[in-house]
């Protein structure tokens, strides 16, 4: 069972290679950053180029706003000062 | 006889003892092949949007360039593009422009970019699955935006990206320049951000270095830091739900283990039987161990399939929101399986061996016990 599982998923990893090359092109030529998870904040739609404070820039002492936020570690390279 | 002969025996009569108390069985290889569906699930999840994104960001700017002003990110000047491409090491420099409409009526962030594809006419777009699902949108038609002075932009929509992109592109909007920069009114000479293309990895460090000689007010993220960013995130939303998971899985354990621990009389009258007749204590612990190893392996193949089911084939239903993300425009992709042995070890490691251990302990102690104590305990 558990080999047909792994075969299986191999499998289906290969028949995505196309569908995967059509995007890997699109990022390529728009120079996409960050994956599309959560749009609903700047800071958790693209967490990669988010400002340190940016889930709290509101006003200062604000708190994240983004439900997103609670499920979103802040990448460590914010965490280090 | 020999020894896979013996262990062959010792599996049988393992079979015959679990059929005989196959109440306590079942209800225990339930609740074990739950969990074990739940932790394998997790793994599977966050190992399928780990891998994913790592193939997909391998298409992403080497270096990013992005310029502060008062910790915040502000648009940075053309004229930075040049200097930065004379840098030994650079392919290329280019100016990116791009921001976020926060469409009022439907409350959701558009991710607007520019390109200078000489498809897009003045005036058209090209459009995320995420958006035409949202504005009803398709190639042909046309979408309309408010503007920032409030009055509304008429769009034509030159093309839709197609569905396997929605993890990247859900949410974007593509335009020629001129419009984004009317759209948002950004004057010409300034851009959201710089990105560089440098092919030679040993080269990058070196190259971000001099990036930040020359734009001393700025900030330089290289595509490893947003790989890393990414495996963080994944590893971090299945630690949540992990943490969650913990509980039941402590629970799980000490039942097993009180289970085993307070062995039914009759399995005490087996044990010292086998021991009376001649059994070492060594078979003895064999044929306990046979026993787990059967309720166990049980397990973790229902409860491993189940899991590949449920994330592979009916899209991860219980916890997608949590795993994938939440929104009102929520992109559509189904998760590429990513299985391999790396993670079936995990998963047996976790699920299995803590199961063997409260299992045969308990055994091991009452079959070191003396027979004729065991039998009149029985």
């Amino acid at each position: 069972m558990l080999l047909a599982l792994l075969l299986h998923a191999a499998w289906l990893h290969r028949a995505a290679g196309h569908a995967r090359s059509e995007t890997l092109r699109l990022v390529e030529r728009l120079e996409l950053t960050d994956l599309c998870l959560f749009p609903g904040a700047p800071h958790t739609r693209h967490p990669s180029l988010a400002d340190r404070h940016s889930a709290f820039h509101h006003h200062p002492t604000a708190l994240d706003l983004a439900p997103a936020g609670l499920l979103l570690g802040p990448p460590s390279r914010l965490r280090t000062p | 006889m020999t020894f896979i002969a013996r262990h062959r025996r010792l599996l049988t009569l393992a079979c015959s003892a679990i059929l005989r108390h196959r109440t306590r069985h079942v209800s225990i290889l339930l609740v074990y092949t739950a969990l074990v569906f739940l932790f394998a699930s997790v793994v599977f999840c966050v190992e399928a949007l780990k891998r994913e994104a790592r193939l997909l960001l391998q298409g992403a700017p080497e270096i990013v360039v992005q310029r502060l002003v008062a910790g915040r990110h502000e648009p940075i000047p053309a004229e930075l593009v040049e200097p930065l491409r004379r840098i030994p090491g650079v392919q290329r420099a280019a100016g990116r422009l791009w921001g976020y409409h926060f469409d009022e009526e439907r409350r959701v962030n558009f991710t607007l970019i520019a390109s200078e594809d000489p498809r897009l006419a003045p005036r058209a777009v090209a459009v995320g699955r995420g958006v035409a699902r949202l504005l009803g949108a398709e190639a042909g038609g046309r979408i309309a935006l408010r503007g920032r002075g409030g009055e509304e932009v008429s769009f034509a929509v030159a093309e839709v990206f197609p569905s396997a992109s929605e993890l990247v592109a859900a949410d974007l909007i593509e335009m020629p320049q001129e419009d984004l920069r009317a759209f948002f009114g950004i004057p010409e000479g300034l851009y959201t951000d710089i990105t560089l293309r440098v092919a030679n990895e040993n080269e990058r460090r070196v190259v971000a270095s001099k990036v930040r000689g020359l734009v001393p007010d700025g900030r330089v993220i290289l595509r490893e830091e947003i790989a890393r960013t990414y495996e963080e995130l994944f590893d971090w939303r299945g630690g949540v739900l992990l943490a969650v998971f913990a509980s039941l899985a402590a629970s799980f354990l000490l039942l097993a283990w009180s289970q085993a621990a307070g062995l039914e009389e009759e399995e005490k009258r087996e044990i010292g039987l086998l021991k009376a007749v001649g059994w070492e204590l060594s078979e003895v612990l064999a044929l306990k161990t046979w026993e787990a190893i059967t309720v166990s392996l049980t397990a973790f193949l229902l409860g491993t399939a189940l899991a590949y089911l449920h994330v592979f084939a009916a899209g991860a239903f219980l916890f997608a929101s949590l795993m994938k993300g939440w929104s009102v425009l929520y992109p559509r992709f189904a998760l590429d399986p990513a299985l391999d042995l790396p993670q079936v070890t995990l998963i047996v490691s976790v699920a299995v061996v803590p199961f063997l251990l409260a299992s045969v302990i308990p055994s091991w102690r009452a079959a070191a016990t003396e027979p004729d104590r065991l039998l009149r305990q029985a």
